[in-house]
């Protein structure tokens, strides 16, 4: 008997209609791409990472291409906080999918503020970076230390009701202990991961091509390193994890959701392919139909370790 | 919706002068849509028949490559990109052979905006020169006046000069190394071309190129009372404005400060005296 497989995935309160979440920073706040695709259609959309203030962001060049992948070193250019709450959160909330805001600070009080400011907003969860390598304060600083993350999760922890997902660095010892201190401290669910940490040099100026030096790399390239630590996280928590680092096809997001995660991210694909997300999306379908799978929530974790 | 992924077939491919390539490709719509300035981001691979290649493929170079309209031929159906062989991605272009299948996303960005009278004086320096071509034609069907000043390294590396002649009023070629109209750089050329020259009506000057010679063009129109439109060029990751990499450095004329904006979206034409030339 052939069944329309159910693509519904939930991330603690959040039910999102299908596993698939465009990530920060690679779809801007909806708007290019709502005139390109049916946004309905995706499971969520996460806002580029807004900051309390605006920012203009790093100076240029600010990306460069590498091996299967890309550096980026933007530096969280976005209109703040209170012009988001304004303009771009209603805008995204009438695209009919699940919104989720990326907010980043420079100090603890600046995450508890945004936490609170949100609060009283629509947005359906919080999604704490903790991981932008690109910043000279705050954000990646938290993130790269178990005790870092819990102590900035508790902190904002009382200051909202919104789901809390905690966006976590690769650039860290042990991504289940700060995957552990996320949950720990009151996190409903975890994102992983956030680019790493690289460098591109160009060998006729010496310089590196980055003006910022350094940049966060992305891409197919971390696929692997963003697959094991999704997999050594899904064995050392209970709450969700939301996979991301490389996805392009459904097969790459299938992959996630075996590894360990119950929805995916799909970030620098967006790039290079405006349908991304579509493209993956149906991919999954056809997959979970293929194999009689009915929920595709099955998949998580599903995995066979030898 | 808007269709922006989009897939044309390979005419011809060629050099016109050492590292310089040409393609030809057929897609009405995008030819038919193209304006001056314009630019598609090119999928350095060919596309496999009816979808995107970079979907189901990793192949190398990873990002897409903006490059610029040089020509269109509505009637035909296609048009032409030149670009220099400088990199991975321009370099695997070159290799694309004729029947293969072109992926791509556009037409993007904000183009030139061509004046309602007077004469366009299109500015270019090396592989600037190439969004020029398709302006003057536009410029020319729309009745308007039309001048090239176009400068190159040296006259062996000097292209298009006929095809800027058949679309041109006046034209004024120059070069580093001499041997064509003028010897010295493009913006150094215009200054000689304008003492030289009255063109008809009011002159708006379009420019692309380098940056110290649209640099030098922007202050020389500025002092001259002409108005200018530059092309500027910034790394880019999506053309489409989703990534914010590709941040050009402007001051809104309202508002006075500098700001970042995407030259993929709203560039890479911005009027001169928004630039922030450091």
């Amino acid at each position: 008997m052939s069944t329309t497989p159910d693509l519904t995935v939930r991330i603690g309160a959040v039910v999102l209609k299908n596993p698939v979440i465009a990530a920060s920073g690679t779809f801007g706040f909806g708007r290019e791409m709502a005139d390109v695709f049916d946004l309905s259609q995706l499971g969520g959309i996460c806002s580029k990472g807004v900051t309390p203030e605006p920012r203009v962001g790093n100076p240029p060049p600010r990306v460069a291409e590498t091996a299967s992948g890309m550096l980026n070193s933007v530096g969280l250019q976005n209109p703040g906080l209170e012009r988001f709450v304004s303009e771009e959160l209603p805008f995204m909330k009438s695209l009919g999918t699940v919104v989720i805001a990326n907010i980043a600070g420079n100090t603890v009080e600046d995450y508890q503020a945004m936490c609170r400011r949100l609060d009283a907003t629509d947005v359906d969860a919080i999604e704490l970076n903790l991981s932008c390598p690109n910043v000279k304060e705050g954000c990646m600083a938290f993130g790269s230390t178990p005790t870092g993350v819990a102590g900035l999760v508790r902190a904002v922890r009382p200051m909202t009701r919104k789901p809390l997902w905690v966006k976590l660095t690769p650039n860290t010892g042990d991504i289940r202990e700060t995957s552990i201190a996320a949950e720990a401290s009151g996190a409903d669910a975890v994102s992983l991961v956030n680019t790493l940490l690289g460098m591109a040099i160009d060998i006729r100026t010496r310089r590196p091509v980055l003006r910022n030096n350094t940049g966060g790399l992305s891409g197919p390239a971390i696929k692997p390193v963003a697959l094991r630590m999704v997999h050594e996280a899904y064995q050392a928590v209970g709450i969700p994890i939301v996979g991301m680092g490389g996805i392009l096809t459904g097969e790459d997001a299938i992959e996630f959701l075996l590894a360990g995660a119950t929805a995916v991210q799909v970030g620098t694909a967006n790039l290079v392919n405006p349908l991304a997300c579509q493209d993956i999306m149906d991919a999954m379908f056809r997959y979970a139909k293929e194999i009689g799978l009915e929920r595709i929530a099955d998949l998580t974790g599903a995995l066979r370790i030898w | 919706m808007r269709t922006l992924v989009r897939t044309g077939l390979v005419r011809s491919v060629g050099f016109m002068a050492p590292g310089q390539a040409r393609m030809v490709v057929e897609e009405p719509a995008t030819a038919s849509a193209a304006q001056p300035g314009q630019f598609l981001e090119i999928d350095c691979t060919p596309a496999a028949d009816g979808e995107c290649a970079r979907s189901a493929s990793l192949r190398a170079p990873f990002l897409r490559r903006p490059i610029s309209f040089c020509n269109v031929d509505r009637v035909a159906g296609t048009f032409t990109l030149a670009f220099r062989v400088s990199g991975a991605g321009t370099d695997a272009l070159s290799r694309f052979r004729t029947g293969d299948r072109l992926s791509f996303l556009g037409p993007l960005g904000h183009g030139f905006t061509l004046p309602a009278t007077g004469t366009c004086l299109a500015v270019g320096g090396g592989i600037g020169v190439y969004p020029l071509l398709h302006l003057l034609r536009a410029a020319r069907e729309r009745g308007l006046g039309t001048a090239a000043v176009c400068g190159y390294r040296s006259p062996e590396e000097a292209f298009l000069l006929d095809e800027f002649r058949e679309v041109s009023d006046r034209t004024f070629f120059a070069s580093d190394s001499g041997g064509l109209d003028f010897t010295g750089h493009a913006g150094a050329a215009l200054e000689a071309f304008l003492a030289s020259q009255t063109p008809a009506g009011p002159v708006t000057v379009l420019t692309c190129g380098p940056f110290p010679m649209m640099r030098a063009v922007a202050g020389l129109c500025a002092r001259q009372g002409h108005a200018c439109q530059v092309s500027l060029e910034e790394r880019m990751g999506c053309g489409t404005g989703i990534c914010l990499v590709c941040a050009c450095k402007v001051r809104s004329l309202e508002r006075g400060e500098p700001e970042y904006r995407r030259c993929c979206t709203e560039g890479p034409v911005f009027d001169a005296r928004e630039v922030v030339w450091e």
